[in-house]
């Protein structure tokens, strides 16, 4: 167990360097630099900035400066907003984290109720209706579905029937972040409601659901001690990309709900080229990423028995 | 009798009302959007802003957020762009020109975030915040505003280390705080729209003691990290999301002020911003022509708005484009119908250029433009539509000049940034282009950052860009086509037009100087080293809880100082 820990964590450890080094190296390469602005700057100028945020130096020995701060947990400054790159993320990931997990909550839970109801109750119309959702969830990308909700619920109910119970825009109170949740996390709800369905009507025409059913066990029992628990395995598995979907897939929904979250810093730090800011972004979603995917890796091994984390 | 009185009196007090307010609002009391509901307080919606160090900021969002929260020794008055006093009451300058003083208004004060009075502003401010714009470890990009002082030039080449250059002190420099309220000003030229350069925003004064307690890398960063002279302060700040300023009870003209407080918010999807608006969750935002077009079919009436952008090709004019013909450039410019491209792009009130110089007042007419279309016989030097056979009698020159015998040899590129509207504007040209001359114009989409490299490397043919004024005189505009303008993008180099240029830098007489300027507009026209195409307006609503007394000018994308709400 210990030693396939410290062998994840290396491998962890070393992919999370592969990725700031390529990134380094590679938006560098990118055409034009942090200072073209739509007006010139003189030469002098542009040395002077250039000094200022250390890009004067050969690229090599900023490259290894910048490893040496990551590794003091220091991103440098950001060249367009002058100020701590750590400190932007710190104060706009808490933002992007709490509408992610308000997704994710809603799309897991009601993903496995709807795929788990659906299973059970086959062919019936529950059925047909969750599929449908999954369907739509699958299909509609959420920056339609965001741009959709926030025009019929937030503004036509407003405008037609007077019911202002939907925010169109902004952060802070509890009802404002009921649509973007809904937006981005329908997508993820749709997989996993899909996938536990399939996985549900495995679990119940086998073998040890029957003896269970010998046994006389009420069908509540048997659909939430025995089939449920063990439906949820591929749930799991799947959840390491779908929190890295939610995460990384908040800039649309941020953009149309206004909401200061980390997710418009990925994209507007490579148009900006703000060096350090891009950067920045990439150490950080990448940690995460690989993080989340150590996590189910170990998490795996604590729900199915079956699985030796030795192996 | 008496109904007929009644009406003329209310038509007299609407009409005088109009006269005497900025903007008006067309549709109070239409019922439509009643806008947000907190008392005193609007929404306002803006676009890209990241700094709020005044020194180091380059975007109109954030100069427009400086006017509601700094003064700067004057102001430009929102009712009609004119200089009016800001910090400094009254100010006078020498015979020559060359020496400018300054008298401060007595009593003002730097407030804290929270509103307490920390200190007296005094003209040491001045003197510190200018001399922080010229230091080069903050390499602010504006710095060259305050070069037109005495020696500030040399003292920033000499503190940057350029090579050769000599020593200069920073007390060397051209600006001096003689007493609390005093300060004089030494210029290293003869410039009589000084008052134009002391108005922008980067010139803003700084409380040298707060600065250094706070270490200039903080200075700026929020709310708490800075001081305030003007009509409100910053109390909330949420990067890249909103910006929110108080009333400053403390501001000399402080009871003026109807408004208590203005929550600026970043907008980057035009469908949320108007959803927003319509659902009463915004007071003021820019709208599209096609958004435009909606609220007007249903009877809500939106503003126009000029910032005084001018956009034009720019032109490639040196020996490795085939734009190096002048005929090739006049026959495509003759080539391309402007109106159309207005209609079918922007859908809105954009207007073709009469000439490129654009938002700038004349000396005694509204605007510059008016005197330049005045000379050419009331006709604007453009045309709107396309005249095919004055584009086509150009092309046996064009292919003369080029040394080549067919039309087909031709090889111009359009460049254009992605994600722009002027990907669909590079097609419909080009379109215009093949139709009237047979040329068929290629068309390259770079990313933003890429196509301005290229384009400062002159690594292109034709490129759609525009410029917007930095203050309010014809040179703004007309000093990028003289030939060591770093912002001149087209390698255009005419002596006689730099040598015109240099006697409008020291003409004495405003109307003689003004028809300098006229007179480089028609060389301009002559030899085309840009293509211009329209003049920028866009168009924005305001909800009904504002009245008046809001301006959106060039200069001042917003000045909402005086805004009166609806009761």
């Amino acid at each position: 167990m210990a030693r396939y820990i410290i062998k994840r964590v290396a491998y962890a450890v070393l992919t999370l360097f592969v990725l700031i080094s390529l990134t380094f190296f590679m938006m560098r390469m990118l055409p034009g630099d942090p200072f073209l602005g739509d007006k010139t700057v003189s030469a002098t100028t542009l040395a002077n900035m250039n000094a200022k945020y250390g890009l004067d130096q050969p690229v090599f020995i900023q490259y290894l400066r910048y490893m040496g701060n990551c590794l003091r947990g220091d991103l440098g400054m950001s060249i367009v907003y002058n100020r701590d790159v750590m400190g932007i993320i710190s104060d706009s990931f808490m933002v992007s984290a709490d509408l992610g997990i308000r997704a994710l909550l809603f799309a897991t839970i009601m993903g496995i109720l709807l795929g788990a109801v659906a299973a059970v109750k086959r062919g019936s119309i529950t059925d047909s209706f969750s599929m449908f959702v999954a369907m739509v969830g699958v299909s509609v990308p959420s920056f339609i579905l965001g741009a959709l909700l926030q025009y019929f619920l937030g503004l036509q109910l407003r405008k037609t029937f007077h019911i202002n119970l939907f925010p169109i825009q902004g952060w802070g109170s509890f009802n404002q972040t009921i649509l973007p949740a809904f937006a981005l996390g329908l997508g993820s709800l749709a997989t996993v409601s899909r996938l536990m369905r399939t996985s549900m009507l495995d679990v119940l025409s086998s073998d040890y659901i029957k003896t269970a059913k010998s046994k006389g066990l009420s069908q509540r029992q048997i659909i939430w001690r025995h089939a449920v628990r063990n439906a949820i395995m591929p749930v799991v598995t799947i959840m390491g990309p779908t929190v890295a979907a939610v995460l990384t897939g908040t800039f649309v929904i941020e953009s149309i709900f206004n909401i200061p979250g980390l997710g418009k810093y990925f994209v507007i730090s490579i148009k900006d080229l703000d060096y350090t800011m891009i950067s920045g972004t990439v150490v950080f979603y990448g940690g995460l990423l690989i993080l989340c995917t150590l996590v189910v890796d170990l998490l795996y091994g604590f729900i199915d028995p079956r699985v030796k984390l030795e192996e | 009798m008496k109904r007929l009185l009644a009406a003329l009196l209310c038509i007299m007090m609407l009409l005088a009302s109009c006269a005497a307010l900025a903007d008006t609002n067309p549709n109070v009391g239409m019922g439509f959007y009643p806008g947000t509901s907190e008392k005193g307080s609007i929404s306002v919606q803006i676009g890209t802003m990241s700094k709020m160090n005044p020194i180091l900021q380059t975007y109109s969002n954030e100069f427009s957020i400086d006017r509601h929260i700094f003064e700067n020794l004057v102001r430009l008055s929102a009712e009609d762009n004119s200089i009016v006093p800001g910090a400094a009451e009254s100010w006078e300058s020498s015979e020559d020109g060359l020496t400018w003083t300054f008298h401060l208004r007595p009593g003002m004060k730097w407030v804290n975030t929270a509103g307490e009075v920390v200190a007296d502003v005094t003209a040491k401010d001045f003197v510190f915040g200018w001399s922080e714009l010229l230091n080069p470890a903050n390499a602010a990009e504006y710095y060259s505003f305050a070069t037109v002082f005495k020696n500030a030039q040399a003292y920033y080449d000499y503190v940057s280390g350029v090579e050769g250059a000599p020593e200069v002190t920073l007390d060397q420099v051209g600006f001096h705080a003689v007493d609390d309220l005093t300060l004089v000003c030494e210029l290293e030229n003869y410039l009589p729209y000084l008052l134009q350069y002391v108005k922008f925003e980067v010139m803003a004064p700084i409380y040298q003691p707060f600065y250094e307690e706070v270490g200039a890398e903080k200075f700026g960063t929020s709310p708490d990290t800075l001081l305030y002279n003007g009509p409100f302060r910053m109390t909330d700040w949420v990067l890249e999301n909103s910006v929110t300023v108080e009333k400053n009870d403390q501001w000399y003209d402080a009871d003026k002020v109807d408004l208590s407080k203005i929550i600026f918010v970043k907008y980057t999807d035009t469908n949320a911003q108007l959803n927003a608006f319509q659902g009463n969750e915004l007071d003021v935002t820019e709208v599209t022509g096609e958004q435009r077009n909606m609220l007007k079919a249903e009877g809500y009436e939106p503003i126009n708005y000029a910032g005084g952008y001018s956009y034009f090709f720019w032109v490639n004019t040196t020996a490795t484009s085939d734009m190096r013909s002048k005929s090739l450039r006049k026959a495509i410019s003759a080539a391309i119908d402007r109106q159309q491209v207005i209609d079918t792009v922007h859908k809105n009130d954009n207007i073709v250029s009469p000439c490129v110089t654009y938002g700038i007042s004349g000396v005694n007419t509204e605007s510059f433009s008016d005197v330049v279309v005045a000379a050419n016989g009331g006709k604007g030097l453009y045309a709107a539509s396309a005249d095919v056979e004055l584009a086509k009698s150009y092309l046996p020159a064009a292919l003369e000049e080029l040394g080549y015998t067919d039309v087909s040899q031709i090889n111009v590129v359009l460049m254009t940034s992605e994600g722009t509207q002027n990907e669909l504007l590079s097609q419909v040209v080009q379109e215009q282009v093949r139709k009237a001359l047979g040329i068929e114009l290629g068309i390259e989409v770079l990313t933003i950052t890429e196509s301005r490299a290229r384009r400062n490397a002159l690594e292109f043919d034709m490129f759609m860009g525009g410029w917007g004024p930095d203050y309010n005189d014809p040179m703004t505009d007309l000093e990028l086509f003289t030939t060591t303008n770093g912002n001149n993008h087209t390698g255009y180099s005419n002596p006689e037009y730099d040598a015109l240029i240099a006697k409008c830098a020291v003409e004495l007489d405003p109307v003689a100087r003004e028809q300098l300027f006229v007179q480089a507009e028609f060389m301009i026209q002559e030899d085309q080293p840009v293509i211009p195409v329209y003049w920028r307006y866009d168009d924005y609503v305001v909800s009904e809880k504002l009245v008046s007394g809001f301006a959106r000018k060039p200069f001042q994308a917003l000045n909402l100082i005086y805004t009166k709400l609806a009761e």
